[in-house]
């Protein structure tokens, strides 16, 4: 959780502010090297150099670290056959991707004084949004125009047709603003009430020992939220592009 | 909520899509692709071993049946054995049986023979002993000369009543 600079804000939400470590600008548009660029990039490094350490030996018989790697990608590509099928597997490195990249934005976020950037919802709503584009567009580029029969799912009487079709194309469009929603959320949530239970250890002094466990349950439980979310953002990618490539 | 503020939005869009497509890339032609070489190579290991073990349990099925086979026959040809030779063994005893009562019957036959002929010539002596004996009495009995052919015909008739 960042440590808010001299004067500013010590509350809960504080962790979240974006700190500009390198300014600059290009054409007038801020792209600064923030506090949330430097955790993007520490994820990246991390999970690079896990994935490549890890198999560097590639050994017949795999050792820790290889088992762990390993596991990862069974447990995506296991994902993508349950949810997809064969054709899934052309999609295997993006989802694998964005799997480990949400994990490692999720996990680095839990190191204390770090920061984390898959609770920023600029960050969640350009990932989901590239799904949703993405998805979108292989569901036109296979299926054609065809792909708008999605909105009218097949059995469904006539006269339905001007209250069904809204409504799946509002669901359809509500799908990256859940997508996104969730995961911020999620990690905001989990992160403001370490803080606010962090902040009253302190103030009650011998009795600060409950917040103080509470702090300790809230941490194991943010650990497993921040499995569990990358989980969830993953497998519904797998959905929507199930969805795109095999209609209903 | 500093994350609504929309002063962050373009340099947080910014860092995801440089970072994103860096561990896209990364993970696309790099990590992965040694990965699935890794498992690819257990996997075939595996089956390769897997198969070397089903080719040698055939074999060794093989070598058993064949070991199976010649203790079989083995088996049978020591019994054949067996049989023929106690076959033998018994044909050979009859035969010796055979010969030996046969050897046996012969020899009780030539001493049958041996004693009646021994019979016949005592008898043929006891005649010529009493044909003297025969005359003499008479002549001392009754005083009347009988003819040997007489006295000979008398004793043998005696001689063939006395047999019955």
């Amino acid at each position: 959780m960042a440590q808010a600079g001299a004067g500013e804000s010590q509350g809960p939400l504080a962790q979240f502010m974006i700190q500009k470590i390198i300014p600059f600008e290009v054409g007038g548009v801020d792209v600064s090297f923030t506090n949330s660029s430097l955790a993007m990039v520490a994820a990246v490094v991390l999970v690079s150099s896990f994935l490549v350490f890890s198999m560097r030996r590639g050994a017949l018989v795999p050792g820790r670290w290889q088992i762990v790697a390993e596991m990862s990608y069974e447990f995506i590509a296991n994902m993508i056959r349950d949810n997809v099928g064969q054709e899934g597997r052309r999609y295997f490195p993006f989802i694998f991707t964005l799997f480990m990249f949400v994990l490692a934005g999720n996990m680095i976020g839990m190191v204390p004084y770090s920061f984390a950037f898959t609770s920023q919802i600029a960050v969640t709503f350009g990932l989901a949004f590239a799904v949703f584009i993405g998805v979108t567009l292989i569901g036109f580029i296979k299926h054609g125009f065809k792909f708008f029969g999605f909105f009218l799912p097949e059995g469904v009487p006539w006269f339905l047709a001007p209250l069904m079709i809204p409504i799946e194309i509002l669901s359809y469009l509500a799908r990256p603003v859940s997508l996104s929603l969730r995961l911020f959320a999620n990690m905001t949530a989990g992160h403001t009430m370490v803080k606010v239970f962090a902040g009253f250890i302190f103030l009650l002094g011998i009795a600060g020992v409950a917040p103080l466990l509470m702090v300790i349950v809230l941490t194991g439980l943010k650990l497993i939220i921040a499995f569990l979310q990358a989980y969830v953002f993953t497998i519904l990618t797998c959905v929507y592009l199930n969805d795109a490539l095999h209609m209903h | 909520m500093p994350q609504l503020d929309p002063s962050t939005f373009a340099t947080q869009l910014f860092w995801l899509f440089l970072t994103f497509t860096a561990l896209f890339l990364i993970a696309w032609k790099v990590a992965l692709p040694r990965m699935t070489e890794v498992l690819n190579t257990r996997q075939e290991r595996i089956e390769g071993d897997l198969e070397k073990a089903e080719t040698l349990k055939a074999e060794a099925e093989e070598v058993l049946a064949a070991y199976e086979k010649t203790l079989a026959d083995a088996t049978s040809e020591a019994q054949g054995v067996h049989h023929r030779t106690a076959q033998e063994m018994t044909e050979e005893r009859t035969k010796q049986q055979e010969a030996l009562s046969r050897t046996l019957l012969e020899q009780a036959q030539a001493a049958e023979a041996r004693i009646a002929g021994e019979k016949t010539e005592a008898v043929d002596n006891i005649r010529e002993a009493t044909l003297g004996v025969v005359q003499s009495a008479t002549q001392r009995l009754i005083g009347a000369e009988v003819a040997e052919q007489d006295a000979d015909r008398a004793i043998r008739a005696a001689l063939e009543e006395s047999r019955a």
